[in-house]
């Protein structure tokens, strides 16, 4: 058993809410530390500091406090009461049972009146954390031991949907990269697909192809995942004039479907009553019911089909609107909107463009690299291009994913990498409203049946539909603001009150809260500092202790061996 | 009413006048008797042969003038450091009801020194169990008691004798760190030592004893005082010598001397010095003849007490020491010797150390298999039963 | 004249012992003593001190002139002195039967007319350290506030550099002791400061 030093003793609690432990004199413990209790000989449980108090045994001391004068008498009465009339508490969530030799669990027991309680040390949390010989990814140092390094198993990191929340400014970006940067690495030197994950980013502000513009410690650039990796990314842009990319996305009028469309009621550019018209308009003109739509007039070709060729009138969108049997107002929001669309300097009038594109970027996936998708100074602040191609490539490759995967029928070696989608602002493509239409709602929903999985980046968790946010898996909170995403990130989670109080209390940079199910305890970690020299796959531990830099370079032998 | 007024009232006026007379003729007696005095003085010598002849005859006790004259009155010295003893005794008499009869004597004793840093203050008392029964008795002697039966033990003379020793004991450690004055309460020579009832070997013994307790205080020399304190005395030795230098007066003297005393002492002032003279007297002089008993008188307030001493501490130096300090002890004391008031205290016993004592000495009477003896008057109330 | 106390009623709870005479420096409120004889050492705190007339039927009178100290009373009245006692009540508070002092009552009183004696450093140290005597003075009907923290006071400088955490350790064991009374607790602990 350690012998760590005692800090206070279990007074009172329940096994489904905290454990109260009252410190001894002279000791402190903070929001987010881990300390650990003796359940038997053999067993200790971890636990996480959900809150602390300051109780009085006694109304007296407090309603009554001792004068706070510096003679004698005074001075012996305040610390007489102190830690007797009056003490300090902490609150603490009870999480894992860890033994001396075995599995760590969860917590089933509780210890006993007056047990120990110390802080917990690097053995315990070694055991607790432990992901043996499998690849992992360091998550930085927990609160309050600063000579202990966590890491989440990276495999049931992408088993499920994760997430990574923070207002903006507290690094969510910056620990994305590392985890992607893991992640690439590890791929990297996987010889199987089985042991492969690739990730498909769709980058707003060009911060995963080739640098991140680093707001943190003295500023500039650091090398993104093009430079780290350069064999193993590709980088797409929606800009014709972007440097250091290696395809263009270019969408074509007649790949856009109006599911494609659905998603942008968000943003305002289609009313629903548009887009049911759009629809009705795709069912009847094809294909290239855009590019008819987007002439002034109707082209003899939309007068034939909505048989406007009675010659009564001149032919007119009023006209088609009320032969198809849509509000004429709903018809002109839709020939608006269209037209805002197309007017992007990615969308091109016909359609093969588009397929090649999917085509190459699925093959880039199958070939075990991963993507980014640049939208750049010129597109990433445009939420509706990102909506539009976020949405239009996810569906795309998820059907082919899928196809794929049925196709395999059960062959593992069929099957395609796994596939992680990587979206920022996620709140908007998957709130309560749009959770339906959109593709990631139901990437999220179906899990990994079809090897994908998304990893979302976003700031308002309260606005992403409740039933797609408890799919996600491993949760990454850095400082919230608002109670409601808070409440959103924490429902569903034991322990919740006391995880709400421990995310209230995060630093604004370089800390998080980590939890879920990669994690057999929630963790607040400090991640590690993102350096200008820090090495491809830095945060990458294929083995206990070691990270990819210190590991031999990957060869079958030396992997493993 | 139940008084018979008219009995007594008509009597009153006459009464009266009756006592009023008797004071007239009071006073006309100590006028006599202050005369008397003077006359004395003028030939002290003198009136001491015709007092010698008028006591020959006479078994009354006299007053003898010795180097002071009758008339004189003392101040009292300064009092100077000096350690005051004092010794007082009580007893538990023999019981008839109890298994073994006995009797208990309790001395109590005080050292206080005043002054005198070489002497710490003491408290506390001497017991002794008795009679002895290792000698043989003595029975049938036709002039003395039984010795066999507790009323020919003497407890009384026996308490006085042994109040005197514990005085002595006490004292004179005490003299050899500074000036001393030893004091006793009641009369210098036990009184019993002439008793018929007491059987006369004891009485012998004890006056043995008397004895050498007064030739040991006279051994320490003239730094101890010795004095036998009686407060309120109703002695009348000067009147009867005063009578008897008057012959053929028909005056009615004063009653005691305390009367005469009273009209010549002012508070705090003694009287000259007297020899103490009588037959009975010279019968008991003849066993002390080294002791003889001289006295004075000293108010103390309104209170007249006479002093016993033996003649050869009537020196000045011891004399007026005693003087003084008597003085001194009687204003700590409201009236009386703080230090006999003092021994006084520790001698007592208590009714519950009296009742103790009867318990221990049945118990341990019991252990030894004697029962007490049965009070036959108390028999009589259990043969009443029918 | 013997400045040493013995013992003259014994009870498993508390004590009196008496000085031959009256002492005008006898054991202080709150000193830890000790009655070596017997089968077991006792310990106890003294809680309460007379002095006055042995005798109750005769009651000491105030007297002296105006000026006159005491002692010039004293030395003028020498009959005073032997007709006075001090006496001493003591609150058991631990005992030691071979080298091990506990903080618990007695197996017996200790024996009559035994003597009392101050408790030596090393024992004050051992009786008091863990602050367990303070139940059994608590609880005793002899003892009251004042002379609780008179014994805490007094035992404090056994401990040299460790005075102040002696006397918090004290507080502490006191507080839970007293927890149902606070303000009986801060009234003890404001007598302990020194």
């Amino acid at each position: 058993m350690s012998t760590s030093e005692q800090i206070g003793v279990v007074v009172g609690g329940s096994l489904t809410k905290s454990l109260e432990v009252r410190l001894d004199a002279g000791h402190s413990a903070q929001l987010g530390q881990y300390v650990m209790t003796p359940l038997d000989d053999e067993t200790r449980l971890l636990g996480m500091v959900t809150d602390v108090l300051l109780q009085s045994a006694e109304s007296g001391p407090t309603a009554w406090p001792p004068p706070a004068g510096d003679d004698p008498g005074s001075r012996l009465l305040r610390e007489v009461l102190l830690d007797t009339g009056v003490y300090t508490a902490i609150e603490v969530n009870p999480y894992l049972e860890v033994r001396a030799a075995g599995e760590s669990t969860r917590a089933r027991r509780l210890p006993r009146h007056f047990a120990r309680v110390a802080l917990a040390d690097q053995d315990a949390l070694d055991r607790a954390f432990d992901t043996g010989d499998r690849p992992a990814i360091s998550l930085g140092t927990p609160l309050g031991m600063a000579d202990i390094q966590v890491a989440v198993d990276l495999e049931r990191l992408f088993e499920r949907s994760a997430g990574i929340f923070g207002k903006s400014g507290t690094g969510k970006t910056v620990l994305a990269l590392q985890i992607l940067d893991a992640m690439v690495a590890n791929s990297a030197r996987s010889a199987t697909n089985r042991d492969r994950n690739v990730a498909l980013i769709f980058d707003m502000h060009n911060d995963y192809g080739w640098g991140l513009k680093f707001q943190g410690d003295g500023g500039g650039e650091r090398r993104s995942l093009k430079q780290r990796h350069p064999s193993d990314v590709s980088v797409y842009s929606l800009d014709a004039n972007a440097p250091n990319v290696d395809g263009l996305v270019v969408i074509g009028t007649r790949d856009i479907e109006p599911e494609d469309l659905a998603i942008l009621q968000s943003t305002a550019y289609f009313t629903s009553l548009a887009v049911e018209a759009s629809y009705e308009l795709r069912s009847r003109f094809g294909r290239d019911w855009i590019d008819e739509l987007m002439a002034d007039d109707p082209s003899p070709a939309v007068i034939r089909r909505c048989s406007l060729d009675d010659g009564e009138e001149a032919a007119s969108w009023a006209r088609v609107a009320n032969k198809i049997g849509i509000a004429s107002g709903s018809l002109d929001s839709l020939r608006r909107g269209l037209r805002r669309i197309v007017r992007r300097e990615f969308v091109q009038s016909g359609g093969n463009q588009f397929n090649q594109v999917i085509d190459h970027i699925v093959q880039t996936l199958q070939g075990g690299k991963s993507v980014v998708i640049q939208f750049g100074a010129r597109h990433g602040s445009d939420l509706t291009s990102y909506m539009l191609v976020a949405n239009m490539l996810s569906r795309r490759i998820w059907e082919e994913y899928r196809a794929a995967m049925e196709k395999a029928a059960g062959d593992v070696s069929k099957e395609p990498d796994r596939l992680v989608i990587v979206i920022e602002e996620a709140h908007k493509f998957i709130d309560r409203a749009l959770a339906g239409q959109s593709i990631f709602g139901q990437i999220a929903r179906e899990l990994r049946k079809y090897n994908v999985t998304l990893l979302v980046i976003d700031q308002r968790p309260s606005q992403i539909d409740p039933e797609v946010l408890s799919q996600i898996g491993t949760r990454f909170c850095l400082q919230l603001d608002s109670e409601a995403d808070v409440e959103a990130l924490v429902s569903g989670m034991s322990g919740r009150a006391g995880l709400r109080q421990v995310i209230a209390s995060l630093e604004s940079k370089q800390q998080a809260l980590v939890f879920g199910h990669a994690l057999p305890m929630p963790v607040v970690v400090r991640p590690p500092d993102l350096t200008r020299d820090s090495a491809p796959g830095a945060s990458l531990r294929t083995r206990l202790g070691a990270t990819e830099a210190q590991s031999a370079p990957a060869t079958p032998r030396g992997l493993y061996g | 009413m139940t008084l018979r007024m008219d009995q007594v009232v008509g009597e009153l006026a006459g009464f009266i006048e009756r006592y009023r007379a008797q004071l007239a003729a009071m006073d006309l007696g100590l006028d006599a008797a202050e005369s008397a005095l003077r006359v004395w003085a003028l030939d002290p010598e003198a009136g001491n042969r015709q007092l010698e002849h008028a006591m020959v005859d006479s078994r009354d006790p006299y007053a003898v003038a010795r180097n002071e004259s009758p008339l004189g009155v003392f101040d009292p010295p300064e009092r100077g450091p000096v350690t005051v003893i004092a010794s007082d005794g009580s007893s538990i008499e023999p019981d008839r009801f109890a298994p073994v009869q006995c009797f208990v004597i309790n001395s109590g004793y005080v050292v206080l020194p005043y002054g005198v840093p070489a002497v710490e203050p003491r408290l506390g008392a001497q017991a002794v169990l008795g009679p002895d029964f290792t000698s043989s008795p003595d029975p049938g002697r036709d002039d003395g008691g039984d010795e066999t039966s507790a009323r020919g033990w003497g407890v009384n003379l026996r308490r006085d004798v042994h109040e005197l020793e514990v005085g002595a004991w006490a004292a004179l450690p005490a003299a050899e760190s500074g000036p001393a004055v030893l004091l006793y309460d009641g009369t210098l020579l036990p009184w019993d030592l002439d008793s018929p009832e007491v059987a006369i070997r004891i009485r012998a013994e004890l006056q043995e004893r008397t004895n050498r307790a007064l030739d040991d205080i006279r051994a320490a020399g003239t730094g101890i005082s010795l004095g036998a304190y009686v407060s309120g005395s109703r002695a009348r030795d000067v009147v009867t010598s005063l009578a008897a230098l008057s012959p053929g007066s028909a005056r009615r003297w004063p009653e005691a001397d305390s009367q005469l005393m009273y009209r010549l002492l002012a508070p705090n002032q003694r009287s000259a010095v007297f020899e103490a003279r009588s037959k009975r007297r010279d019968r008991i002089e003849e066993q002390f003849s080294s002791h003889q008993v001289c006295f004075f008188y000293l108010r103390v307030g309104d209170d007249i007490a006479r002093v016993e001493l033996p003649h050869w501490a009537t020196a000045p130096e011891p004399l007026g020491r005693l003087h003084a300090t008597l003085v001194d002890q009687c204003e700590r004391c409201g009236g009386y010797p703080r230090a006999l008031q003092e021994a006084h205290e520790q001698a007592v016993i208590s009714a519950g150390d009296r009742l103790q004592f009867s318990l221990l000495l049945e118990r341990a009477a019991a252990r030894q298999g004697l029962q007490p003896r049965a009070n036959s008057k108390q028999m009589s109330k259990r043969r009443r039963a029918l | 004249m013997n400045a040493t106390p013995r013992v003259v009623e014994a009870g498993l709870r508390d004590f009196q012992c008496a000085y031959e005479t009256y002492v005008e420096d006898p054991f202080r409120l709150g000193q830890l003593v000790a009655v070596r004889e017997g089968p077991a050492v006792t310990f106890g705190v003294v809680a309460d001190i007379q002095s006055g007339a042995e005798d109750p039927s005769r009651p000491l009178q105030s007297q002296g002139e105006p000026g006159q100290t005491a002692a010039e009373v004293m030395a003028e009245n020498p009959h005073i002195r032997p007709l006075l006692r001090t006496r001493l009540i003591v609150a058991c508070c631990g005992h030691a039967e071979g080298e091990t002092p506990r903080s618990a009552l007695p197996p017996m009183p200790p024996p009559l007319l035994a003597l009392v004696e101050p408790a030596t450093v090393a024992e004050t140290i051992r009786i008091t350290s863990d602050g367990a005597f303070l139940a059994l003075l608590v609880d005793s009907s002899v003892c009251d506030d004042a002379v609780i923290a008179a014994a805490i006071r007094n035992a404090a400088p056994a401990f040299a550099a460790g005075a102040y955490d002696f006397s918090v350790r004290a507080g502490k064991e006191l507080a839970r002791l007293l927890k149902a009374e606070p303000s009986r607790l801060t009234s003890i602990l404001r007598g302990v400061a020194p």
